[in-house]
């Protein structure tokens, strides 16, 4: 059995995805959060509307892969499977061109991390209730 | 996978705040280190800066120290005609360290360091959650 042909499994596993791309993402952002230059990233929200058409049909996105040892994903290591979302807050840029706010970072990291357990904690239930419906009560 | 990247990151961002303490140690210890010989110069004070540098192994961007250079402002002035630096007017020169500068700078290594320490207890947690899918 696999689980990913469950729509709602398949939508919990994109929203981890999803989840920890971001995570990724900000945990750059707060390494560089004293790097000359360096300007925010975030991702664009997981727009729920073609999470739910993708489960709903076979998906057929086209995306690139390595298919060869040379090969590494983009200059930020971002899978192009998630939108990087354009962030130019002007005000907060410092001298250095460095417009990280390690407040706002870790708001972000909060926020994420409890969508992330909220998931997981979906997830375990969703198991849970196959698992009730395999062997039920006596 | 994404999160045992995030560990990475995060451990490279804490080395390079711990290499900016370090920096930062040197110029404050140094801060009274007036020239010996008229003729010589007083300790100047260094900065750091960072960069990303791609690591291949591991396909993301890592922060690393960029490079640690020298301090071009000028240096103090201290009428002292007994000191061996002293020159013909009796004034030694001092080091263009503000320890006050030196201060706040080490407060914002240390709040870096800290972020990037949550970070990754948090990337930790959700790994943790992760796995405890299986029970």
């Amino acid at each position: 059995m696999n689980l990913n042909e469950i729509p709602l499994f398949r939508m919990m596993s994109q929203k981890m995805e999803w989840l920890s791309e971001r995570q990724r993402l900000l945990s750059h952002n707060v390494a560089n959060a004293n790097t000359p230059g360096y300007k925010s990233q975030d991702l664009k929200p997981l727009d729920f509307a073609s999470l739910v058409r993708s489960s709903a049909g076979r998906n057929g996105r086209q995306t690139t892969r390595a298919t060869q040892a040379g090969h590494f994903s983009g200059s930020a290591g971002v899978s192009n499977k998630f939108k990087l979302k354009a962030d130019n807050q002007k005000s907060a840029e410092s001298m250095t061109g460095n417009n990280i706010v390690l407040e706002e970072e870790m708001m972000k990291v909060a926020q994420t991390s409890m969508e992330y357990q909220l998931t997981t904690n979906l997830y375990r239930k969703h198991l849970a209730i196959i698992r009730a419906a395999l062997n039920p009560p006596r | 996978m994404d999160l045992t990247k995030i560990l990475h990151t995060s451990a490279a961002g804490m080395h390079v705040q711990g290499e900016r303490m370090r920096i930062v140690a040197e110029n404050l210890a140094n801060a009274g280190s007036a020239a010996n010989t008229p003729d010589a110069e007083p300790y100047r004070r260094k900065l750091i800066t960072f960069s990303n540098e791609l690591d291949r192994e591991l396909g993301v961007q890592l922060v690393e120290v960029a490079k640690v250079t020298f301090d071009k402002s000028e240096f103090g002035r201290k009428y002292d005609p007994g000191h061996p630096g002293a020159n013909d007017q009796g004034y030694v020169l001092t080091p263009n360290v503000n320890s006050l500068i030196e201060m706040t700078d080490m407060r914002e290594a240390q709040r870096g360091y800290e972020a990037n320490l949550s970070i990754i207890s948090v990337a930790k947690d959700m790994l943790k959650r992760t796995i405890d899918i299986l029970n």
